[in-house]
């Protein structure tokens, strides 16, 4: 294996020693680099490959995304992907996302409503990609991370198992992440 | 701009310039990528008194939706003169010449760039001019290129652009002001040097098809050279990545808010 970098537009390859990957490209005969990065000739599977030093944030099955939620219907909800976590750059791709209630907890879930709300930040798991993104919040680690009182808007506090508004006293039920209200966004 | 008639000799009797160059000589270009933090992609280009800065977001979800094309990404660009680039105060504001110059340059970045790879995607280019000195189509070019390959956005090769021109009779390269506004022709153009393909060409004035093939000629070894000033900016962007100051004084400025 060898390590080198290049550019757009350098030769990388042979065409007939190599195949494209990622990164490169096949033009007249030649495998040539397409992204600014660390060049890698793969000598058992013949692929010629460039790591991006400034990799896009492409979500895979597995990621945690956070997101708000923009609609609850009877069998899911609907939200949009503000981030992935620990990712500093935007997300390319489709943001719009949907949870089944099936893959909304680990509990039986009757009610949406009663574990999201419109508005409310979370941390889901993507388990879908393709042909829409479809997120989980089954684990102790997902679920909602940031959410306000209905009637007032005052952000809610972590009561026991439900979420607790301070200033009308209010208790609202929701799928909480285990690290309600630690998240700085 | 060309066409007004002025009684300085712009070239003199040993073909040397106004400004001190030989008629095939380009005015000093110096690029760097990567100024921008909170862009994904950057550039900054000084080329002779142009100063240009570019940055590049993206592919991210394309804002309005009918702009979307479900087959492939789409760059939109736009270029930008700010109203201290020029000597008299430039009305802010796109214009008939601004939104011009952003559809070529939107045009020439999408036939380099990979789109297939996005669908619905939109990939946003913004040029700003701080200061213009002719030519800054070209530099923004240049640079937008740059920032693309900044970004980490899968494309063919990087564009580099160049001006050619006539003054005085005499095909002359990379125009400066004095050149652009008293000469006979301004011909830009950004081309691919390993292929010799085409991206951007336009013309203002006129020349003949002898004078047309001699300023082709000059665009393409210029290219080239602008061609390796792109890439050794990507060179050092890469090789000094571990030294970057921005992200300490963030982190201390976090620090103090929480304290």
């Amino acid at each position: 294996m060898t390590k080198k970098t290049v550019f757009p537009g350098d030769e990388v390859a042979v065409a007939e020693e190599y195949m494209p990957a990622e990164g490169t490209y096949e033009y007249d005969g030649k495998i040539l680099a397409s992204l600014a990065g660390d060049l890698d000739l793969d000598q058992e599977e013949k692929v010629a490959k460039v790591t991006p030093k400034n990799p896009l944030v492409v979500l895979r099955n597995g990621d945690s995304v956070f997101c708000r939620i923009t609609d609850v219907r009877a069998s899911m909800a609907i939200c949009e992907i503000f981030a992935a976590e620990g990712k500093d750059r935007d997300i390319t791709g489709d943001t719009s996302a949907t949870i089944h209630i099936s893959k909304l907890s680990s509990d039986y879930v009757q009610d949406v409503g009663r574990e999201f709300r419109p508005g409310d930040l979370i941390r889901a798991k993507v388990i879908q990609t393709k042909p829409s993104v479809q997120l989980s919040t089954q684990e102790p680690h997902f679920g909602v991370v940031k959410a306000s009182c209905r009637k007032c808007r005052a952000p809610l506090s972590v009561h026991g198992k439900a979420l607790k508004c301070e200033p009308c006293e209010r208790v609202e039920n929701r799928k909480v992440a285990d690290d309600y209200g630690d998240i700085n966004f | 701009m060309s066409g007004m008639t002025t009684d300085i000799d712009l070239i003199d009797d040993n073909g040397i310039r106004i400004d001190g160059r030989k008629v095939d000589e380009l005015r000093p270009l110096k690029i760097e990528a990567g100024v921008l933090k909170r862009a994904d992609g950057s550039a900054y280009v000084e080329w002779g008194k142009n100063k240009v800065l570019a940055a590049v977001y993206g592919p991210r979800e394309c804002h309005p939706r009918h702009m979307q094309n479900p087959a492939k990404a789409i760059v939109q660009c736009k270029y930008n003169m700010l109203s201290f680039s020029v000597s008299d105060r430039k009305r802010p504001g796109p214009d008939r010449r601004s939104i011009e110059i952003s559809k070529i340059i939107s045009e020439a970045l999408e036939y380099v760039v990979f789109t297939e790879n996005y669908p619905r995607a939109s990939i946003d280019v913004y040029i700003e001019v701080l200061q213009a000195n002719a030519g800054t189509r070209c530099a923004g070019l240049t640079a937008a290129s740059v920032a693309l390959a900044d970004a980490g956005i899968p494309m063919k090769d990087l564009v580099p652009a160049v001006a050619i021109g006539k003054a005085d009779g005499q095909i002359v390269l990379d125009l400066n002001k004095e050149e652009d506004n008293y000469g006979n022709a301004d011909l830009p153009i950004a081309m691919i040097p390993r292929t010799g393909e085409v991206l951007l060409m336009q013309m203002d004035g006129h020349m003949t098809m002898e004078e047309f093939d001699q300023a082709l000629e000059y665009g393409k070894k210029a290219c080239q050279m602008v061609y390796d000033v792109q890439k050794d900016a990507l060179r050092r962007r890469y090789t000094v990545q571990g030294g970057n100051g921005d992200v300490d004084d963030e982190q201390s400025q976090n620090n103090n808010s929480e304290a």
